[in-house]
């Protein structure tokens, strides 16, 4: 028998992990020079307003004082009510899917939910702004208003004029867009759970509840974290859809049915008339805050999830 | 009666037992006491697919029924009927009766959870659930008793000790309990179904998935676990089956071919099938 030449082989080998290697580099080298890009075009902003950047809430480009607090305050606040929605709606509707559903009913909703997802996001600002934003301005609004305003401490929530627009708004909206990403990542963690740990917990004689709660939900704790924070991520950086509806005001107020304004939509608004070297610099700077935002918002994920894993030791 | 030609008819069923209404005269050949579960007849579906026929079976109180039989016979799902577990999964239907004490577990007047915490499981795999050892065995108790703290810790260490487990885990019992080894996440489970105080434990090839030592370990734990409790087991191993059980029934394609004391199937079989098998012709 004729034997094979292996040295081309082993050639090929060789360059194969190189370019694995390299590609997973390149990754690296570009997260690295969008950091050093940004922080290097925000250089006028970060010389001239140092750390009072961070803690301004003045946005001024007629005087040329900047300060992100408020662009910060609003893509803070109106991702923390999309997740406040879309977390435990999402958990739900994945149980739901998973545990009580005929399959028949849990493939035609799952696929629904997956379809949610592909709507690009222009789509749900467009329709947040003619649809949802009219309707919310004529009933919900009006309700929350009349009903919470006047209650103590959380009555401030809830004050000032039914716009329709605004921070509440933009919070309900982004919600709708990542409910679909942690609903089926969420769905496939608990489609992961295996059947036997079900059953055994289903044998100690639990309800549904108790053990999608207390097993399931536990087994798949590190994945469904995970889910959230795939949808953290979108909300934060969410820009076209926020920008229609959120109002584009950069003050900062109690109120959730006033106007506000994210990092995100600030620069989508104002990136076109930013002529001023200064208010260019300032508008790098609020990108740069958004990606360090989200990088240290990841590495406190990793760090719930090493936790949680030491004290439960968690399946998946 | 698929179980035949060794029974008598039920004729011959002392008068004052067969309101116990045991399915198999066999029975009161050994025993006086009424069965503790009693199945009649029992068919079961998976779908359209027939997957046991016509199965009658009783199992007495605080002792070992094995149940051994080729891969696909039937002997899980047999097991699984008697908490009802099955009923999970929409195309799985079962006909017939399973007394338990007298009473059939199918009866509208049966509380499933009730049923599931007098009847315990043990599964092929280990299963801890993701949380401390502690919690494993708390998790029943929690459920079924309405109890003091003091009191859980009473008897998460009573049934800790009855698992032999309470010596190797009582410094980690705030760890996970996934963190324990293969052996010892079994004995936990253990002990996570005796905590609640079953009267019958079901395990389902307890040992398939463990190390030799471990599952020398799990034999010396079912056998000081039948003075309290009603097991029944499926095993692979044949020879598990003859060490650790009192009873033995033979399962093929659906059927129980033969059921009778341990003792007599392994040395004296009454069918074909059944020496054919522990003999190792098939299987």
């Amino acid at each position: 028998m004729k034997r094979k030449k292996l040295t081309p082989q082993l050639k090929f080998e060789a360059m194969f992990k190189y370019i694995t290697a390299s590609s997973a580099t390149i990754v690296l080298i570009i997260m690295l020079l969008m950091f050093i890009q940004l922080t290097y075009n925000s250089r006028l902003s970060i010389e001239k307003f140092g750390l009072n950047f961070l803690f301004s809430s003045s946005w001024n480009p007629a005087t040329h004082e900047y300060g992100a607090l408020a662009s910060i305050y609003g893509t803070v606040v109106s991702t923390l009510i999309a997740l406040i929605i879309a977390v435990p709606m999402g958990i739900i509707i994945a149980l739901f899917l998973v545990e009580i559903s005929h399959p028949v009913v849990s493939k035609i909703t799952g696929n629904a939910i997956e379809l949610l997802a592909a709507i690009p996001s222009i789509i749900y600002g467009m329709w947040g702004l003619f649809v949802f934003a009219p309707f919310f301005a004529d009933y919900i609004q009006p309700f929350l208003i009349n009903n919470f305003g006047d209650i103590p401490f959380i009555g401030k929530l809830f004050q000032g004029a039914p716009m329709g627009i605004g921070m509440l708004s933009a919070g309900i909206i982004l919600s709708l867009m990542i409910l679909p990403f942690i609903t089926a990542v969420t769905r496939d963690v608990f489609i992961m759970v295996p059947a036997v740990v079900k059953e055994s917990s289903y044998g100690m004689g639990s309800t549904t509840w108790e053990v999608t709660h207390k097993v399931t939900l536990r087994y798949g704790i590190k994945g469904v974290i995970g889910a959230c924070f795939i949808g953290l991520g979108r909300a934060l950086g969410e820009t076209m859809a926020v920008t229609f509806v959120i109002g584009n005001s950069h003050l900062i107020s109690a109120s959730l049915m006033d106007p506000a304004s994210s990092i995100a939509s600030t620069l989508a608004n104002e990136f076109g008339e930013a002529s001023e070297p200064i208010y260019l610099h300032a508008l790098m700077q609020l990108g740069l805050i958004l990606l360090l935002m989200t990088f240290f918002i990841q590495i406190l994920a990793q760090i719930w999830v090493g936790k949680l894993k030491k004290s439960m030791g968690t399946g998946l | 009666m698929s179980v035949v030609s060794l029974l008598h008819s039920k004729a011959s069923i002392p008068e004052e037992l067969q309101k116990n209404e045991a399915c198999l005269p066999l029975y009161y050949e050994h025993l006086n006491t009424p069965p503790k579960v009693s199945v009649c007849g029992l068919d079961f579906f998976y779908g359209e697919h027939q997957a046991l026929l016509d199965n009658d079976i009783d199992i007495a109180p605080n002792k070992v029924t094995a149940i051994i039989g080729p891969s696909g016979c039937g002997k899980s799902t047999h097991l699984r009927v008697y908490n009802r577990i099955f009923e999970l999964y929409k195309d799985q239907k079962a006909k017939g009766k399973v007394l338990l004490d007298g009473e059939n577990i199918f009866s509208s007047k049966i509380n499933i959870l009730e049923l599931r915490r007098k009847v315990g499981m043990i599964f092929q795999k280990p299963t801890p659930f993701p949380m401390s050892v502690f919690e494993n065995v708390a998790y029943g108790l929690k459920l079924h008793y309405a109890i003091s703290k003091s009191e859980i810790s009473i008897k998460v260490e009573e049934a800790l000790r009855r698992a032999a487990l309470w010596d190797e885990v009582k410094d980690m019992l705030s760890k996970p309990g996934m963190a324990l080894s293969g052996g010892q996440q079994q004995r936990l489970c253990v002990a996570r179904a005796i905590a609640v105080e079953p009267e019958v434990l079901l395990m389902d090839e307890p040992t398939s998935a463990i190390d030799p030592v471990a599952t020398l370990k799990i034999e010396e734990l079912i056998d000081s676990l039948k003075q309290k409790f009603t097991i029944v087991i499926v095993t692979h191993n044949m020879q598990q089956a003859a060490r650790i059980s009192d009873f033995t029934a033979f399962f093929y394609k659906g059927k129980i071919v033969e059921f009778d004391k341990t003792k007599k199937i392994f040395t004296n079989p009454a069918q074909k099938k059944t020496e054919e098998y522990i003999t190792g012709r098939f299987g």
